[in-house]
């Protein structure tokens, strides 16, 4: 840590001088840490969108007709109870596919593929820096931190530079909440800062962990390997399904076409 | 001092409350698998065979370069004693692995892919991209082609002096449709001053190497003197050749190269078919001094031995005649 040159006088001064740097410092580290996370997200929701569009939908449309196979032999054999709770198994599992692929469809966005550039990222880190509702002094604060945050990360995750760059001018021009009470009190201001912003950093991480080792993210990774093989590893998942929704559609139309004839 | 309020729960920075990757997606833990699955398989595919088990792993694992292009190439043609399937998409990749080591084939071969659309969408941008790399490397077979897109203005903007560079260059190193495609664009004055007597040094250049095009192109030159002495023999000759090869415009125009020419005086066929019958042309059809033509038609055809004569040509107007140029005998059915 660099020594300061300024004479200080108290020993709160010299505490306080302290604090601030590790206060800046910190900072520096939760807006970097931030602008993983919400990079993070941001991937991972474009390849959701992407992988839903290609391969989800076609999931939906096999557990559906594998759905009405089952229910079809189930009412072949009313008896067996076997075949009946196999065919409420089928159906449960078709409509929870279609809910899954439907809902993913219908959120916002429409990027599959989120690729910042450089530049995007930095102004991003400086609006994390300057606006984090860590670094609220106080509830009026961080609610006013909390409005301008959310909007920059749309922003970013829309890649709109232009609209990060107002947001951070917006926030510059804005007044500050300076309350000059005395080294005590904004000592006191700084320590809880710290705190506020260690416990973030900790949540950050936390839900980097877990998003990192969801299903969704490591298909990702398969995805992107094969993408270094120059391999399209979803088209390749999605001609599969076709091929087994084609096979079950035989299967069914086989099976409606023997009832026909027994009735 | 004053009490520091704890931050509680609901204080969370907004990104926590954006909506957050479903965690417990069942269809992304299918897909998981799935994907696994098929990365295997595709991975399993075409490898019992031991030879073509070390090509791979020297392709994979080393990354050497001539491995890649062979194993992209073995896709591309499937089958045979390797038993890889055909797989237009897998040899792209592999020529593309190689390609972007510097191969120059695998550099050509990727272009090819891309402008036939094969194992990936057709574009023509990547293909001249790929081109280039080849043909800066002095790969001959992708300046022809480069120079093919230039002058189409297919992926690149059109250029015929562009065109004419890449195809000297292919000419150069002996690609005989550079050869031709060169000298075409010195008979049209495309790209390059018009210059007869270039276009038909470039069309000799590509027809003595066989080449069907620039053999009719040659013989085309020879019947109208353009760039060449005029030789209606070498025209024949070379216009034979074409039409040997199954070159339409060429058997189609023997008729007109051969309208000055002598018709046998019995059957009325063209000298041309006598050229084929005797398979000896030469630039004296008239024979004088040479040897006489055989004539091919059924009437007059006769092949018993070299001095037989089987039909004349106005060197030899009547038997007599021939009988005293040293012919022993005449076709009896051919002399009334």
């Amino acid at each position: 840590m660099s020594q300061k040159l300024t004479k200080r006088n108290t020993p709160e001064e010299r505490e306080l001088s302290q604090k601030l740097e590790e206060l800046s410092n910190l900072q520096t580290l939760l807006a970097q840490r931030e602008l993983d996370l919400t990079t993070l997200q941001a991937e991972s929701h474009a390849f959701e969108r992407r992988y839903f569009r290609v391969v989800g939908v076609r999931y939906a449309e096999l557990d559906e007709v594998e759905a009405q196979i089952a229910d079809l032999l189930s009412r072949s054999s009313p008896q067996n109870s076997k075949m009946r709770t196999q065919a409420a198994d089928a159906r449960d599992r078709a409509d929870e596919s279609a809910h899954e692929s439907k809902m993913i469809q219908e959120t916002s966005g429409h990027t599959e593929k989120f690729k910042p550039s450089d530049d995007l990222k930095k102004l991003y880190r400086d609006v994390a820096k300057s606006i984090h509702p860590d670094l609220a002094t106080d509830d009026d604060d961080r609610t006013r931190r909390q409005r301008f945050m959310a909007e920059a990360n749309q922003a970013y995750e829309e890649g709109n530079e232009v609209r990060l760059r107002e947001i951070l001018r917006e926030w510059e021009s804005s007044p500050d909440a300076i309350k000059g009470d005395g080294v005590a009190a904004e000592l006191i201001r700084v320590i809880r800062k710290i705190a506020q912003v260690q416990e973030r950093l900790r949540t950050i991480e936390a839900t980097i962990d877990e998003l990192q080792s969801s299903d969704l993210y490591q298909l990702k990774g398969e995805v992107e390997d094969a993408e270094a093989e120059d391999r399209d590893l979803l088209a390749e998942m999605a001609s599969r399904l076709d091929r087994q929704i084609a096979d079950a559609g035989k299967r069914l139309a086989g099976l409606v076409k023997e009832q026909s004839s027994h009735a | 001092m004053p009490d520091i309020p704890k931050s509680d729960e609901k204080q969370l920075a907004p990104a926590d409350k954006q909506r957050s990757v479903a965690p417990r997606s069942i269809l992304a833990s299918r897909g998981l698998e799935l994907a696994l699955d098929v990365r295997q398989e595709k991975e399993r595919m075409g490898y019992d065979n031991e030879g073509v088990r070390c090509l791979y792993d020297l392709a994979n694992e080393q990354d050497d370069a001539d491995a890649q292009y062979v194993l992209g190439r073995l896709y591309e043609e499937g089958g045979g004693f390797s038993g890889v399937p055909q797989d237009a998409a897998e040899a792209v990749r592999w020529y593309r692995r190689a390609a972007k080591q510097g191969l120059a084939d695998a550099q050509y071969a990727l272009g090819i892919c891309y402008v036939n659309g094969e194992g990936v969408p057709k574009d023509d941008g990547e293909a001249a991209y790929w081109y280039r790399q080849a043909a800066e490397q002095d790969h001959a077979g992708a300046q022809f082609m480069l120079g093919v897109l230039y002058e189409e203005g297919d992926g690149v903007p059109q250029d015929a002096a562009e065109a004419v560079r890449w195809y000297r260059r292919a000419a150069e190193q002996g690609d005989a449709d550079a050869q031709y495609n060169l000298g075409v664009s010195y008979a049209n004055g495309e790209g390059v001053p018009q210059d007869d007597v270039e276009a038909a040094r470039w069309f000799r250049l590509s027809a003595e190497q066989g080449d069907a095009d620039a053999q009719f192109m040659l013989g085309d030159a020879y019947a109208e003197g353009r760039g060449v002495t005029q030789d209606s023999g070498e025209a024949v000759r070379r216009c034979w050749q074409a039409a040997q090869q199954g070159h339409a415009y060429a058997q189609f125009h023997l008729g007109y190269f051969y309208a000055d020419f002598p018709r046998c005086r019995f059957c009325e066929k063209l000298i041309g078919e006598v050229v084929a019958a005797t398979d000896n042309p030469t630039k004296d059809p008239h024979g004088k001094g040479g040897r006489p033509f055989h004539c091919s038609c059924r009437q007059c055809y006769h092949t018993q031995n070299e001095k037989t004569v089987n039909c004349y040509w106005k060197t030899y107007p009547n038997p007599e005649e021939a009988k005293k140029a040293g012919h022993e005998r005449s076709c009896s059915t051919c002399i009334s």
